[in-house]
């Protein structure tokens, strides 16, 4: 089944994770323009990245099915489309980027330590639709990026445990289009209702795709975020 | 035998308890006895193979799952609900009944960690079959259940895996064994 999508939508590739289809179902009946791909139908030639501007790939797919789909998942960018790519994936098929996993702190908020996230005041307009509880909760690992990448947030050196590097990046230069990448899991802690944040930084990722990031859009870079929602 | 159902992650359980990877569920032994379902198994693809499931409970098997029910991945499956509130101060856990898998787990060491609630479960099963016993409750949600299907047994537990408190560092960590036994216990 291939159909064409429409300039705002945007394609949803998870694996049917309870979390994710928990997401799926709230993003759709909160009135976001995405579709699901369902990866084994894609894998399977039932479902097609054809024609796909605007690509969010949940986190934490299944290791072999994601090896398999990474590719295509990359050739929407460099066929000047928009990737955002969630965390607890292999960025293997990703140009540039390595990951370096890390231990998690899921408690400096309660015990009142700093838990070293740098919010960088960039001009990126992704991080206009981010606020900073949406970047600042935890995460599993730190990114290495391409010199060109813009770093929206990174982590301060804390030790052997808390190596320093990027937590989100966007890098749109190494392919004709944009990708976003970060080692934050919105989407399982969003579909397993637990952390306010991670929802926040699911719904400004969804937004920021359907309201048009691509380079060649023509209201890149000055695209106003929709505050109304999330 | 043991089977535990993974989303391709390995996790070591016990040296009995074999891994197998969800998109293989097709070849499912008939020998498996009691078949362990992990929270980030593609719900899609169980319903889809509903009926390796329901063909394991109508041999007598014993099905845990783990995770939030969305999709009817055995026929008759309860779907999960998150609670009526999921507010710090409601989360923590109830007991109903007694169960052998929660002997001895003391409520206080599911319901936080360093005093957050909510790891253990936000929701639960609100309908249920007749007969199904409710064995704890986080606020107005039944989070751990038993049930009869087609046949065979069922315990649900509506949040992240059981096995994951093997290491929990207080009695909590009697689940994964008791769980295992339980599992077990009419076997010869």
């Amino acid at each position: 089944m291939t159909e064409s999508f429409n300039r705002r939508e945007v394609a949803f590739l998870h694996d049917g994770a309870f979390y994710q289809l928990a997401s799926i179902e709230d993003l759709l009946s909160e009135g976001y323009p995405i579709r699901p791909v369902y990866l084994p139908d894609l894998l399977e030639g039932r479902e097609s990245l054809d024609g796909v501007e605007r690509l969010l790939v949940a986190d934490r797919l299944h290791p072999r099915l994601w090896a398999s789909a990474g590719p295509a998942c990359v050739d929407v960018a460099r066929r000047g489309g928009t990737v955002f790519l969630s965390g607890e994936n292999s960025l293997e098929a990703v140009p540039g980027f390595t990951l370096t996993p890390t231990a998690t702190n899921f408690w400096w908020w309660v015990s009142g330590e700093d838990p070293g996230i740098v919010i960088n005041d960039s001009s990126d307009p992704l991080q206009q639709y981010l606020t900073p509880r949406a970047q600042r909760w935890h995460f599993h690992g730190v990114l290495h990026t391409p010199p060109h990448a813009a770093i929206l947030t990174e982590h301060r050196d804390q030790g052997p445990e808390w190596s320093a590097g990027a937590l989100l990046a966007v890098d749109r230069q190494t392919t004709a289009g944009v990708l976003a990448v970060t080692t934050m899991d919105p989407v399982y802690h969003h579909g397993s209702r637990f952390m306010p944040g991670a929802s926040l930084l699911l719904r400004g990722a969804v937004e920021w795709l359907a309201a048009d990031a691509s380079p060649d859009a023509p209201d890149h870079g000055t695209s106003t975020p929709n505050t109304a929602r999330g | 035998m043991i089977t535990l159902l993974t989303a391709g992650e390995p996790v070591s359980l016990r040296s009995d308890v074999r891994q197998r990877d969800v998109y293989d569920l097709a070849g499912l032994e008939p020998e498996c006895r009691l078949l362990l379902i992990g929270m980030h198994t593609d719900q899609i693809h169980l319903d889809r193979n509903r009926d390796v499931i329901d063909g394991f409970l109508a041999r007598g098997g014993t099905l845990v799952v783990c995770g939030h029910i969305v999709r009817p991945i055995f026929t008759g499956a309860p779907m999960w609900r998150v609670a009526a509130s999921t507010s710090q101060t409601d989360l923590g856990v109830t007991p109903v009944t007694p169960h052998p898998v929660w002997e001895g787990v003391d409520p206080r060491d599911i319901s936080s960690r360093r005093g957050v609630s909510g790891f253990y479960g936000r929701g639960g099963y609100p309908e249920l079959p007749a007969g199904s016993v409710v064995i704890n409750r986080v606020h107005d949600a039944a989070v751990d259940v038993e049930l009869r299907r087609n046949g065979g047994r069922v315990l649900l537990h509506g949040g992240n895996d059981l096995w994951g408190y093997r290491a929990e560092g207080n009695s909590a960590e009697r689940i994964l064994p008791q769980l295992l036994r339980w599992g077990t216990e009419d076997w010869v």
